[in-house]
């Protein structure tokens, strides 16, 4: 990031600091997007069925509840 | 004397003028704080997705200021720097005497997970009629989060590159870790986990948890 306008030469680090901030909340709200949710559902469906399995069950349902549902 | 009443009135003069000039650059520029970013809609691109199986069962928020202080070497540098500071345009420093060159301080609100890694299958969970038994490894500290949006410029005088801003980051970073150290939350992770599992596993059979 280098010049602006012919007055101020650089951003400050107060500046680029609110920069990164849009940065983070754009990648933030735009997680939904990507599958990332429903992979890390995957994820934990996989490892919940193995955990009880090493208990001697043989089948094993996972269901999520949404916040309202609790 | 009346040249001397003439120099004051010219010093006065000048004194006023250089503080208009001043509130009249700075209004024009405008503060750091005036919110006027907007970011332009981008593709989010990403990098890599990694899949993990950890279980936090701690999490400990901590606030820390990091600061780096660079000051004048001797008392004519020290002249000569606070001149400089007053022909600075930018207003990248306070227009105050002093012994500092330049300063950046930062308060980082951070965020430590601990828990466990159990990734390769490495917890084992055997069982006979009337005992199950758990071996889990140690609790360790998987995550500490340092990021803008929980970063605020506390200070900033003189000019300071991006490096010396992540340098500060990472300083922030040290200190949660050593907080953490302190605050000997691996125990209270392990207990933590040994709740869980008692609710996960409603069982009549005696049920033994071991960190090993």
């Amino acid at each position: 990031m280098v010049d602006v306008n012919g007055m101020r030469s650089s951003f400050t680090q107060e500046e680029k600091n609110k920069i990164l901030q849009l940065g983070e909340s754009s990648i933030r709200s735009s997680l939904g997007e990507t599958r990332i949710f429903k992979e890390a559902e995957k994820n934990t469906i996989s490892f919940v069925q193995e955990f009880y399995q090493q208990m001697g069950f043989e089948k094993v349902i996972v269901k999520f509840q949404t916040n309202d549902e609790k | 004397m009346r040249s001397k009443i003439r120099l004051l009135k010219n010093l006065v003069v000048l004194a006023v003028i250089y503080l208009a000039g001043f509130y009249i650059f700075r209004a024009c520029k405008g503060t750091s704080n005036d919110p006027d970013f907007v970011l332009e809609d981008t593709p989010l691109h990403i990098e890599s997705v990694r899949r993990i199986a950890e279980v936090a069962t701690m999490s400990f928020q901590d606030e820390v200021v990091a600061d780096t202080v660079e000051y004048f070497k001797g008392s004519e540098d020290k002249w000569i720097g606070n001149l400089k500071k007053l022909s600075d345009l930018e207003i990248k420093h306070f227009i105050r005497y002093s012994n500092v060159k330049r300063r950046l301080t930062l308060i980082v609100k951070g965020e430590a997970k601990v828990g466990f890694e159990l990734t390769d299958k490495n917890y084992r969970i055997a069982q006979n009629v009337d005992t199950i038994w758990f071996h889990f490894p140690k609790a360790k500290l998987l995550d500490v989060n340092v990021n803008p949006l929980h970063t605020e410029v506390f200070q900033e005088s003189g000019i300071w590159n991006d490096v010396a801003r992540q340098k500060l980051m990472n300083k922030a970073k040290t200190r949660i870790v050593k907080d953490v150290n302190k605050a000997e939350l691996t125990q209270k992770a392990e207990k933590s986990m040994s709740d869980l599992i008692l609710q996960l596993v409603s069982d009549e059979r005696k049920i033994l948890i071991y960190y090993e």
